[in-house]
C-alpha cells in the first residue's frame, strides 16, 4: 500500500470514525437488534432471549390497545398536520409582506417550539382546567365550558390544540423561506394582467411552493407522529387509555410491562407505518413540483 | 382599499393572533406568583403580592442549581461534540465521495427518517453494554449518534458552497488535511454551525425521554425536565408549586430564543432554502 493510500485512511478514520461509530451504536445497531428482538420473547433482565418466530406480530395483530393508539396517532398527526400547515401559511403569507413589527410577530408565533413538549404540556394542561372555565364563565361561550381533558373527544381535540400550537412557528418559518425565493416580478406581472389576491395565492405562490409544502408535510407529520412528552404531561393517557400515542404506548409495553421483545414489534409497525404513509405523502405532492 | 389600509388591518389581524399564541405564557407566569386562593380569585390580573417564595420552594424542591448544573453539562458536552466531530465528519463524506462514504451518508440520511420512539428499546440495551449508562458523558455522546444526521445533512449544503480551489490551493501551500480543515474550511462553516448549534441547545435542554432513559433514577443525575416531571408527579393539583417549576424549566430557552431570535429565525429561514 502506497505511503499516500495509508495517510488517507488514516484521515478518514480522523475524520469520520468518531461519528459514525456513535452513529451506529445509536442508531444502525439498535435498528438490527430491533427486528431480532422483535423475533423473541425478551422481557429485559433475562440473559436468554428465546426466539419465537412470528409470535408477537400474530399477538399484535389482536392487540386492541395498539391499534387504538394507532388510529389516535394517525388521527392526531392528520389533523395537527393540516391545522398546522393552512395556520402555518396563513400567517408566513401576512409576515411576509413588509407590516410593522414583522420580526417581533415572527418570533412570537415561533416562541413555543423552543420549549419542550412536557413544559408545553403542563402550561396547556393549567389553561384547559383553569382558565377555560373563567372563560367560560365570562363570555358564556359552550366550547370553553367542556371538561377538557375529561372526555376521549375532548381530550384528543386538546392534544390537536397543543401540537398545532408548537409546531406553528416552525412550519411557519418554512413557508417564509419559501415565499422568499419566489420572484417578486411573477406575482406583479399576474397582477398587472388582472389577477386579484385569492388567484395569485392559489394559481401562483401555491404552485410554486410546492417543494415548500411536501418538505413541510413531511417534517411536521414524522414531528406529530412520535409525540410523547406531550402526551404524557397534558393527558398521560386519560381518560381510560383512550389518548395514548403509539410511543406512549410502546413506552409502556416494554417499560412497565417489561415485554420487550413485543414492544420491538410494535417498534416495527410503527417504523412500517411511518414510511408507507410518508413515502406516499412525498410521491403524491412532490409529482406537483413546478419551476418558476 | 388601498394598500396602506390592507397591511394596517393585516398587521391588527397578526398581533391578535400573535396574542393568543402568546396568552397562556403570559397565564403562567403571572399564576406562578400567586397563592392557589389567589389563582382562584382572579386568574387574568397581575399578582398583588409577589410571591417570591414560590420559586424558593419550587427551587429547593427541584434541587434546581444541581440540576440545573446537570443539564448545562449535557448542553455543553453535546453540543461540542457535535461542533467538532459531526461537522468534521460531515465535510470529510462530502469531499471525498466513494463507494463507502456514498453508503454512509445515505445511511445517516436515511436515519433521520427513524425516530427515536421506535428504536428506544435497543438503544438502552446496546448503550448500556457500551457502559454509556448513568452518566452525563455517556449521554452526551449517545446525543451525537443520536443528532449527526442532521448535522450532516445541514454541512452539506454549506460546504457545496465553498469553491474546490480553495482546498487545492491550502494543499498545494503544504497544510494537511486537517490542519485545512480547521484553518480554512471550518471557519467558513460558522454560519450553519451557529444555526444547528442553537437549535440543539433547546433539544438538549427540553428533551426528557432520552434522559429519563439512559440516566436512570438517581436524583444527583437529574435533568431539568426529570425533575420537573417527577416534581409534578408530588404536585399534580397544588399549581401554586407547579407553575413556578414549570417556570424554571422554561428559563434557559426562552432567554436563548430572545437573545439569538434575530440570528435563529434568519438562520432558518436562509438554511431551509439552500436544505
Amino acid at each position: 500500500m502506497s505511503t499516500y493510500r495509508r495517510k488517507q485512511i488514516m484521515y478518514e478514520v480522523i475524520f469520520v470514525a468518531p461519528t459514525i461509530a456513535f452513529f451506529t451504536i445509536v442508531k444502525i445497531l439498535p435498528m438490527l437488534s430491533a427486528v431480532w428482538y422483535s423475533l423473541t420473547s425478551w422481557n429485559g433482565i433475562s440473559a436468554v432471549k428465546e426466539f419465537v418466530g412470528f409470535h408477537n406480530f400474530a399477538v399484535l395483530a389482536a392487540d386492541k390497545h395498539y391499534w387504538y393508539s394507532m388510529k389516535f396517532t394517525l388521527m392526531f398527526s392528520l389533523l395537527s398536520v393540516v391545522f398546522a400547515n393552512i395556520l402555518g401559511f396563513i400567517t408566513a403569507y401576512a409576515l411576509s409582506r413588509e407590516i410593522p413589527g414583522r420580526n417581533v410577530l415572527r418570533a412570537a408565533f415561533y416562541l413555543p417550539y423552543v420549549l419542550g413538549g412536557l413544559v408545553l404540556g403542563f402550561v396547556w394542561k393549567f389553561i384547559f382546567l383553569k382558565f377555560f372555565p373563567v372563560l367560560h364563565q365570562t363570555t358564556e361561550i359552550d366550547l370553553f365550558g367542556l371538561s377538557w381533558l375529561g372526555t376521549t373527544e375532548t381530550a384528543f381535540g386538546a392534544m390537536v390544540i397543543v401540537q398545532v400550537w408548537s409546531i406553528l412557528g416552525y412550519v411557519m418559518l418554512l413557508y417564509i423561506a419559501g415565499i422568499s425565493v419566489i420572484p417578486v416580478d411573477i406575482i406583479e406581472s399576474a397582477r398587472i394582467d388582472g389577477a386579484n389576491a385569492i388567484q395569485v395565492i392559489f394559481r401562483i405562490i401555491l404552485p410554486l411552493l410546492m417543494s415548500t409544502i411536501t418538505r413541510c408535510l413531511f417534517i411536521s407529520f414524522l414531528t406529530c407522529m412520535k409525540v410523547y412528552d406531550v402526551n404524557l404531561s397534558l393527558t398521560d393517557g386519560n381518560p381510560y387509555r383512550s389518548s395514548e400515542s403509539i410511543a406512549y404506548n410502546i413506552y409502556k409495553t416494554a417499560f412497565d410491562e417489561n415485554a420487550m421483545g413485543y414492544g420491538c414489534a410494535k417498534s416495527l409497525i410503527f417504523i412500517a407505518v411511518i414510511l408507507v404513509i410518508s413515502l406516499i405523502q412525498v410521491s403524491i405532492t412532490s409529482r406537483r413540483e413546478v419551476q418558476a | 382599499m388601498n394598500l396602506k389600509k390592507k397591511n394596517i388591518l393585516l398587521t391588527a389581524v397578526m398581533v391578535l393572533m400573535a396574542a393568543i399564541v402568546l396568552l397562556p405564557f403570559y397565564l403562567v407566569l403571572v399564576n406562578s406568583f400567586k397563592t392557589l386562593p389567589e389563582i382562584g380569585e382572579d386568574i387574568m390580573s397581575i399578582p398583588k403580592i409577589w410571591h417570591v417564595e414560590n420559586y424558593a420552594r419550587a427551587m429547593e424542591k427541584m434541587n434546581f442549581w444541581h440540576t440545573m448544573m446537570n443539564t448545562l453539562v449535557i448542553t455543553f458536552i453535546a453540543s461540542f461534540l457535535h461542533i467538532l466531530f459531526a461537522t468534521m465528519a460531515g465535510y470529510w463524506l462530502i469531499r471525498h465521495p466513494g463507494k463507502l462514504n456514498n453508503l454512509l451518508y445515505f445511511l445517516l440520511i436515511a436515519a433521520m427518517a427513524v425516530p427515536f420512539q421506535s428504536i428506544m428499546i435497543p438503544v438502552i440495551s446496546i448503550t448500556k453494554w457500551f457502559h454509556l449508562h448513568g452518566s452525563l458523558l455517556g449521554i452526551s455522546f449517545v446525543y451525537l449518534g443520536m443528532g449527526c444526521s442532521t448535522v450532516v445533512f445541514l454541512t452539506y449544503g454549506a460546504v457545496k458552497s465553498i469553491p474546490t480551489e480553495l482546498e487545492e490551493a491550502a494543499i498545494m501551500d503544504g497544510c494537511t488535511p486537517f490542519s485545512m480543515y480547521f484553518l480554512v474550511i471550518f471557519p467558513l462553516l460558522r454560519t450553519i454551525v451557529l444555526t444547528y448549534s442553537i437549535l440543539n441547545v433547546f433539544w438538549f435542554w427540553n428533551d426528557y425521554l432520552t434522559p429519563q432513559l439512559m440516566l436512570g433514577t438517581k436524583k444527583s443525575m437529574y435533568t431539568m425536565q426529570i425533575a420537573l416531571k417527577v416534581f409534578s408527579g408530588e404536585y399534580l393539583v397544588r399549581w401554586d408549586y407547579l407553575l413556578p417549576a414549570v417556570v424554571l424549566a422554561m428559563i434557559l430557552p426562552v432567554a436563548v430564543f430572545i437573545i439569538c431570535q434575530r440570528s435563529i429565525i434568519d438562520g432558518m429561514v436562509s438554511g431551509a432554502v439552500k436544505g
